[in-house]
This record gives C-alpha cells, structure tokens and sequence, in this order.
C-alpha cells in the first residue's frame, strides 16, 4: 500500500500526527506494535494520574475530621480494585483515540516497523505476517523505553520499573525509589500517601534536578516530603543489592556526582525494602529500525536529531521521546512537535518549534508546576533578574480549602519587566500553570498580569499577587 | 497578638535581632524561638529541621517553621554545628506555640565562636528592640 504519510508509533506524538495530516488531506497509515497511546496513555501520564487520584481520595477521607466530618469505619486502599480502575480509565481513553483514527479514515497497521532503503516500511505483525507501506512522508514517533541500572537488575518482582509499579496488588511496605526525577518523585509521594514508608535515592544534589524546574520548588518539594516522612537521600547513588522474593538490600554511597570521597566506606548505608522501583530515566526505541537507511542521525545515545522543523532526513521527520531529553521529553510537547511537524510534512518547512514556552507538570503531593525560565537559566541568559515569591497560604481560597502548602515564583527580567519564568508548587498547580505559559508566550509584562483582574476567591489571585508584589504594588502581601 | 508586656522572657536566655533565644549550657547552646516570634508566627504547623553534624555560619538559615499563616526561615545567631535536634517537633511543632522555652526548643549546637555569645542581647535589650519596632 502506497501512503502520502506514514507515523510510526501512537503515543501522544504519532497519533496526533496522522490526525493532523488527514485533516490536511493526506492518506496516512499509523504503525503501532504494542498498544495504542503508548507510553503516555499505558504506563505513563495516564495510569499514574488514576493512582494518584485515588491516592487523593484516601488522603481526603483521612482528613475529613479537618473539615468537620464524621466518618465511620476505616478506609484503606485496595489495589486490585485501583489497578482494575486505572485499566478501565486506560482503555476508555484507548478505544476513544482508536475510533477517532478509523472515523477519519486512517489506516491502522500493527505490528513492528524497519525501513527499508526504497522508502519502504516493513510492518512485521505478530501473527508471523507482513506488510510493505510506501511513503512520501515518514513521521517517526517511536517513543522510548525505560533505563535500567546495571547495579541492580530488574528482577520484575522485588526489583521493579515504573511500568510494573502500576500494576502492584500491594502496597509496599517500605520502598525504595532509586532516582529523584520526574518519574521517581511522582512515585515516592503516591506511595507514601498509599501508607508506605517510603526511601528516595538520588544521585543529583536535588530533587528533580532539571534546569527548567527552578531550584526552590524542589526545595519546596523537599520539605514537603520531610512532612510526609518520606527519607530523602540526595548525592547518594546505589552501588549493588541482593535481591531475593522478599526484600532487597541495597547498599548506598556517595555518588559520583558529589565531590566528596566516593570511596568513603563510613558513608556507606544500607537500606531494606521490599520493593525497589528503579527510576533513572528512559532510552530511545531505535533499535532494529534501520534508521541509517534513510540517513537518519542519531546522537551517542541514540535519541534522533531533528532541526527545528522536526526534520530529521529528507522527507523524513521525528517528534516525541525519541527526540531525547535536549527536547524536552513530555506528551504534551510531543503533540505540539507533531503538528509542527505533519504541517511541515505537507506544507514545505515553514513552522518551527517553539520550546521555550512549554510548561512542565509534575503530579507530586503537592504538584509543581513550571513554564519559562528558571531563575538560574534566567541569570545564565544574562538577563537582570528579579522575581517575587507568593504563599498560597495567604490567599482565602486556600484556607478555605485547606490546601496551604507551597508558593508562586514570578521572574522577570528587570530591565523591561517582561515576564522570563513562573514556578509553582500547591494544589492544583499542574492547572495554573496554562496561564503563565499563555502569558509568556505573549511576551506578557508583569505589569500585564497585575493589571488583570483574576476572580476571587480562586488559587490563580497567586498570579496577581506575585506580580504586583514584583512591581511595588501588592497590597496584601 | 500578644501585648509587649504579656510576653514571656526569661531572664536567663540570650537573644537575638531574628527572634532566636539561646540558652548557653557550656560545651553546647540551645536554640529556639522567643514568645514573640511563635505568637506573630501563629499556629505552627510545621518544623523543618537540620541534620545533626550540619554546620551554619552566623546568619544563615539553619531551620523553616510553617505556620497556618506563613512560611519563615529560622536564622541562626551563631556559629556552629547542629548536635541534636528536637525530634518531637515532627509529630508536635504546636509545641513551638504552646512551650517555646522548653519543649518547643529547636537544635543544640556547639558553637564555632563561643565568645559570639556574647554578641547577643538580653532580656531587657530584646525587649528594647521589640519596642522599638511596635
């Protein structure tokens, strides 16, 4: 069969993608080998934001004395019935993108793709049978795949991935998180709203140690962890463990990213769980798909390099995860990469891809939420900053609803006021954050915010406090 | 709030421009903090302590102490190494409110500089101070 476009991979990026060229009127085949949304809507953004829900609930039954509730009886969770939860709200959503796909017409191939060199793919399906699609477009979404420790080797029972921790029928007794990432921070506070003791181990000198979240937040974050009685371990790497059925002792140093004596044997620790979730990041899912024959370049790890068209080859155009982390690894910008790049596929290179505007959303207890610069970027660009930060315990509607923790960071850089980055860490961050990237990808001032009437009482008045806390004008804080 | 001559301030603490108390016990100092700081603070919620063998320098932020009301930062009035920290403040921080002299202390510590002791104010000069700023 001959397509106008191909996509391999339906995750938020390839899916996406095939949508936007059919509707600019292409014929388009979506190659999928394992389950349709893949990482993001089967082992990633999706079933963890169930969990993480339900986690809330029990939290809130918890509280429920707090706002002045009788509950009778106990309230504990029952994983089977979380997971079963979890798998209908996955397959609701699945079986939604699959019905948009077929309605507009796009053809649906599974099974494993290679290239060949005569623009060619070979769909390898799982029945033993095979397909060659022709393309004149060729998006490749192909996603990645999670990173193990060669230090300790997933046992897929005591030692476990972020895809097998979704599907746990226990909670844990006392789990150990190795990495304080994205991933890894998302699960230790999940886990320890569930009932378990909870043990984080991070090599870095913070918690989620990327550039664009600023330093405070995982500060923030930090401490709210302590309240929780999560053990944080930071500069601390793990150095090997023995594993059997029931528990792992993993034995901790010092990493190699902390100057200090790594060789020290006095600072070596060793910790007992019954699980350990290895979190230490993803890899590209290039592997046996030839990509050399169609003069794709990859770099030393093997993520596709792409140009700010999304082209990676003649014809030839990548979006999503397999991008790597230089490119921000989220769903959310793989969709926005995707109809960059179908658009481009269709229409001539003419839209580029604007990254510096795309928010970061971290479903931790509290959620952080961060879009533009940090401060330490900002002071690396050189600009003159400035920034303000906010409590949101000070604002009505977060005493009224009793979610005091955390606080809004606004920077700017002084010389014109524009607005360079906005971080936060509360309740319903995740949610705020739209504003401040819409606000910033207009090139908002500060005073553009605190001239903008916000509604009371709501969590987003954060906004135009901080802003006018910024300009000398706040009349509350 | 509390009016200046309800507070409570004993004579035998030191004190220090942040609304530290410092008990010298010799070899090492305990620190808390004073009436007047729990009762702006309000209902304290949260303490967030060092580590014990953590070392500050005079001035820096040894400590963070959450309140229903606010977040403030805890800054050190000397010198010196945390040598215990009041662990039942984790489960108990309305001790801070409730106790703030005893057992609502914060860390103990040895001091760098024992003669920056002496840098500090007593009872009358805090109060001084207090009512200066009122």
């Amino acid at each position: 069969m001959h397509y106008d476009v191909v996509v391999v991979g339906s995750g938020p990026g390839g899916y996406v993608a095939a949508l936007r060229a059919m509707q600019l009127g292409a014929s388009v085949a979506l190659v999928e080998q394992d389950r349709i949304g893949g990482v993001c809507l089967n082992w990633g953004c999706i079933p963890t934001k169930t969990l993480i829900a339900s986690a809330g609930v029990l939290e809130l039954v918890k509280k429920a004395e707090d706002f002045g509730l009788d509950v009778e009886g106990s309230v504990r969770p029952n994983m089977r019935k979380i997971i079963a939860r979890k798998q209908k709200v996955i397959e609701t959503q699945g079986k939604g993108i699959q019905n948009l796909l077929e309605k507009r017409g796009i053809s649906m191939v599974w099974g494993h793709a290679t290239v060949t060199k005569n623009r060619d793919i070979e769909v390898q399906g799982q029945d033993g049978g095979s397909q060659l699609l022709q393309w004149n477009k060729l998006i490749l979404a192909l996603g990645s795949s999670i990173l193990t420790l060669p230090a300790l080797p997933i046992d897929g029972h005591t030692v476990i991935t972020s895809d097998q921790a979704l599907e746990l029928i226990e909670v844990p007794e006392h789990i150990i998180i190795v990495g304080g990432g994205v991933i890894g921070c998302e699960f230790a506070t999940l886990f320890a709203r569930l009932g378990s003791k909870v043990t984080v181990i991070e090599g870095l000198s913070r918690l989620l140690p990327i550039p664009g979240v600023d330093a405070e937040c995982s500060k923030l974050l930090g401490r709210e962890m302590k309240k929780r009685k999560i053990d944080v371990r930071l500069n601390q790497t793990v150095l090997n463990a023995e594993v059997n059925e029931d528990e792992a002792m993993v034995h901790i140093g010092p990493s190699s990213f902390h100057a200090s004596n790594a060789d020290d044997q006095e600072k070596r620790k060793t910790l007992q769980a019954d699980k350990v979730l290895v979190c230490v990041g993803r890899r590209p899912n290039t592997q046996n798909f030839n990509l050399e024959h169609i003069g794709v370049r990859c770099d030393s790890k093997g993520w596709i390099q792409a140009d700010e068209f999304m082209c990676a080859a003649s014809d030839v155009y990548a979006v999503g995860d397999v991008l790597g982390p230089q490119r921000i690894m989220l769903a959310h910008v793989a969709s926005y990469e995707a109809i960059v790049a179908a658009e481009n596929a269709l229409g001539g290179n003419h839209r580029t891809m604007d990254y510096m505007h795309a928010p970061g959303a971290i479903f931790t207890a509290p959620e952080v939420a961060c879009a533009g610069l940090s401060q330490a970027q900002a002071e690396d660009e050189g600009y003159t900053v400035r920034s303000a930060t906010v409590l949101f315990r000070s604002l009505g509607k977060a005493q009224a609803t009793g979610e005091l923790t955390g606080q809004a960071k606004i920077i700017m850089n002084a010389t014109d006021n524009r607005l360079l980055g906005v971080h936060l860490v509360g309740a319903h961050a995740t949610e705020l954050i739209t504003q401040a990237a819409f606000m910033l990808k207009m090139g908002c001032s500060v005073h553009d915010v605190a001239q903008t009437i916000h509604p009371h009482p709501t969590l987003s008045e954060i906004m135009f406090e901080a802003s006018n806390v910024l300009i000398g004008r706040a009349v509350h804080n | 709030m509390k009016e200046l001559e309800e507070l409570n301030l004993p004579e035998d603490l030191s004190y220090s421009i942040d609304h530290v108390w410092v008990q010298n016990q010799g070899e090492k100092a305990r620190l808390g903090i004073t009436d007047f700081a729990q009762d702006q603070l309000g209902e304290i919620v949260f303490v967030e302590l060092p580590e014990t063998d953590d070392a500050f320098n005079q001035g820096e932020a040894f400590c963070t102490v959450e309140s229903l009301k606010t977040v403030v930062e805890v800054y050190i009035p000397i010198g010196g190494t945390i040598v215990t920290v009041n662990n039942e403040l984790e489960d108990s921080p309305e001790l801070v409110n409730n106790d703030p002299y005893e057992q609502g202390w914060l860390v103990e510590i040895t001091p760098t500089d024992r003669a920056a002791l002496g840098s500090l104010m007593k009872k009358d000069e805090y109060l001084e101070m207090l009512k200066g700023s009122d």
